[in-house]
């Protein structure tokens, strides 16, 4: 019995049963992380062998470039529209779809469906509805807002992208947004009823309350996503018009690759990463403190 | 009992987990071939270990070389050439394909230190990348023309010119021919005012909109906005002067004529331009079919643009006619080689080098070879020494203005994000969003900018 508290015997059944995971974390994540916290130290161009250090430069270049803040800017804007909307209209599906109407089961697998399309090849068909599709609607039944392609305007193809981001996430945050309303007592709910409840007081007052770790949940998830948002900024607009819809993931790749910056690129994916975190944990710590336990 | 069963059972599959990670790992280790799985399925089960590359060399039939294409029309005939070649010389020439942008690709692949023996590249990659590649000045084909389109950095030639291409406006001569009456001669529009007065014809005869302009930013940026550092005196050194004298600041491109120039002849094409109501929404491919079906009779591109043919071979590039005429713009086509193949000197063995090498020989000296080159991918080649010409009537069109000396230096020495943030400034330009003097100062800092 009691060699099953000894030091060694925990670690080896630890390394027997978390030692692949922990393995593969390590090698994918926290060795590149380490690797590039090191590079945002050196002046690579991301192709010589010679790595040349240069402290702290990268970071008062990345202070003082105007072009990575504004797509810092434009991507708060974007994340912001984008996880509420996702959100909201989650919600209302998954509400619709758990309230019994007829081919409930049909519609979830609908809604659902545009997330089982990669990002890229969703950008691509997006592509054709805005600029081909609704340009020749708009053009023979003269709607003057279809009339051009969203995509050559920078304001409209901004909306374009949050339209194909909430498109795309709705269906998946949906599932969560399902499985929480699922889980709320049947009991629960009748009690309220008989207490009195309407409909509506019985969703605001029982269900919400006890479904907020779904919301933590969804809003960390689209939020992250947003905020690392590159394959449909890349397939969708590549950040045109004329650079106008460049995010920050976007606008490090090219400062990395394009530019052959590499040092800059990476320092500026850190900050961005500081920035995602902070945003993140204060999410979920603001969300775990509304959170009920029963 | 159980529990001995248990552990023989996971130690056997522990066992087999180690031996499929290293089986897997043993050809990567000795041979630098990103796809080792193709070789593999060749070869009896468990040959691995014998097979490396040091092995096969000795006998100095089997040595297999990588090469990456970048072209992607060209993508069959280099499958079929490396058939061919396997069984012409018994090497093994196995055919990559990337659609990415090259310099990024082979980035990720020296930072993997897996690069290819062979890689077609563009013009700045060699530049960028020649720490790591193999001094080709050596080489026979340098006196046949290597060395006027091979690119030469120290004194020493680095890459091998595999295509010559051109920069221009390509016309669909029987669209013009239908509406005009008469045989179509590109000498005759030269000038900007003979060149409006066609398009003016042809608005009025029936084609309205006339002209195809690509929003991308590389052929705006690189290819017509390009054209401004080209035509500085037809040299490599009156373009690196230029662009100097641009980064310092000492030009200012409103007061340039060449600039004005150039950008008059932009406003043309802007006018009678198919995508007029919303020319940032113009699709490559579009402006591609509209060509060849006849809707528009110019697009502004360059040669490798090879897909009109099915419709039409009565095309051909020009020049773009301009106001400023000094040495002889609208009369030069811009050429040059814009893909260049180089040798990997940092991963690749000896004998893969050597094999590089003589492919390179084989393809400029070999009947195979020139046939490869001219017949199968119709491309424009490079050296003197080869006396075939190219049917495709693009490249047949270009190498023309070639063959009378009419060509037009072409500067590709431009930075990696010339296009997308220069590309960007015309685009604004395009779509109406800024004007001349705004294109101007936006294009003036961006080369300020640069080191």
């Amino acid at each position: 019995m009691k060699r099953k508290h000894s030091f060694w015997y925990k670690t080896g059944t630890f390394l027997g049963f978390a030692g692949p995971a922990v393995f593969c974390f390590i090698m994918v994540l926290m060795v590149p992380f380490v690797y590039g916290l090191y590079l945002t130290f050196t002046g690579w161009n991301g192709i010589s062998a010679d790595k040349a250090f240069v402290g702290f430069g990268n970071y008062v270049t990345t202070f003082q470039d105007a072009d990575f803040w504004r797509s810092v800017l434009l991507t708060l804007i974007y994340s912001a529209i984008s996880v509420i909307l996702i959100n909201v209209l989650a919600f209302l599906l998954a509400y619709l779809v758990t309230s019994g109407v007829k081919g409930q089961n049909f519609f979830r697998a609908g809604f659902f469906t545009p997330n089982l399309i990669g990002g890229l090849i969703l950008g691509y068909i997006w592509q054709f509805i805005f600029s081909r599709a609704l340009v020749s609607v708009g053009t023979k039944l003269q709607i003057g807002i279809f009339s051009t392609s969203w995509l050559s305007d920078p304001d409209k193809a901004l909306f374009a992208l949050i339209i194909v981001t909430v498109w795309q996430y709705s269906g998946f945050m949906m599932l969560i947004y399902i499985a929480g309303l699922m889980s709320v007592p049947k009991d629960l709910l009748e009690a309220a009823r008989i207490d009195g409840c309407r409909q509506w007081q019985c969703t605001r007052f029982v269900t919400l309350p006890l479904m907020v770790s779904s919301f933590v949940v969804c809003l960390f998830l689209s939020i992250t996503r947003c905020f690392m948002a590159y394959d449909l900024n890349l397939s969708l607009t590549d950040g045109g018009p004329f650079n106008s819809t460049v995010m920050a993931a976007m606008h490090v790749y090219m400062k990395a690759f394009t530019t052959k910056d590499y040092g800059v690129g990476q320092t500026e994916a850190v900050i961005l990463f500081v920035i995602c975190v902070a945003i993140s944990i204060s999410q979920v710590m603001i969300g775990k403190k509304k959170e009920v336990s029963m | 009992m159980k529990k001995l069963a248990a552990i023989g059972l996971a130690l056997i599959m522990t066992a087999g987990l180690c031996i499929g990670c290293g089986s897997k790992e043993a050809p990567q280790a000795s041979d630098p071939a990103p796809e080792a799985a193709v070789k593999d399925t060749e070869k009896p089960a468990g040959d691995d270990a014998a097979t490396n590359a040091d092995a096969k060399d000795a006998s100095g039939q089997d040595t297999k070389i990588t090469l990456l294409n970048t072209k992607s029309e060209l993508q069959t005939q280099f499958e079929e050439m490396a058939k061919k070649y396997q069984e012409q010389t018994g090497v093994t020439v196995e055919v990559n394909f990337t659609s990415d942008v090259v310099g990024t690709h082979l980035a990720g692949k020296y930072a993997a230190a897996d690069p290819y023996t062979i890689m077609l590249v563009d013009h700045p990659d060699v530049y960028d990348f020649r720490e790591y590649l193999a001094d080709l000045s050596g080489e026979d084909w340098i006196k046949d023309g290597g060395d006027t389109y091979g690119i030469t950095i120290d004194g020493k030639v680095y890459s091998f010119p595999f295509t010559v291409e051109a920069v221009g406006l390509i016309y669909n001569a029987d669209a013009i021919e239908k509406i005009t009456g008469e045989t179509f001669k590109p000498g005759d529009y030269a000038s900007i005012d003979q060149f409006e007065g066609l398009l003016k014809k042809l608005a009025d005869g029936g084609m309205e909109t006339p002209v195809a302009v690509n929003k991308d930013d590389w052929s705006l940026a690189n290819h017509f906005f390009g054209q401004l550092y080209d035509q500085q005196g037809n040299s490599a050194d009156g373009s690196i002067a230029f662009v100097d004298s641009l980064k310092s600041g000492e030009t200012k491109l409103m007061d340039n004529a060449r600039f004005n120039s150039l950008m008059d002849s932009f406003d043309l094409l802007k006018k009678y331009n198919i995508n007029g109501s919303d020319p940032l929404s113009a699709d490559y491919d579009l402006n591609n079919s509209y060509l060849a079906e006849g809707q528009v009779a110019f697009w502004f591109n360059g040669s490798w643009a090879t897909d009109i043919y099915e419709y039409t071979e009565n095309i051909g590039i020009m020049p773009l006619p301009q106001k400023d005429t000094t040495d002889d713009v609208n009369t030069k086509l811009v050429s040059g080689a814009s893909k260049e193949f180089v040798i990997d000197a940092k991963y690749a063995s000896p004998e893969q080098q050597q094999a590089a090498k003589d492919f390179l020989n084989w393809l400029v000296y070999d009947e195979a070879g020139q046939t490869f080159m001219v017949d199968e991918c119709s491309i424009i080649p490079a050296f003197s020494n080869i006396e075939k010409k190219v049917s495709a009537p693009l490249s047949a069109s270009a190498q023309e203005y070639i063959n009378a000396g009419q060509s037009m230096y072409w500067y590709q020495e431009i930075p990696g994000d010339h296009g997308t943030q220069a590309g960007a400034s015309l685009q604004k330009y395009l779509g109406g969003n800024s004007k001349r003097d705004e294109l101007a100062s936006e294009i003036e800092t961006y080369w300020q900018a640069q080191k």
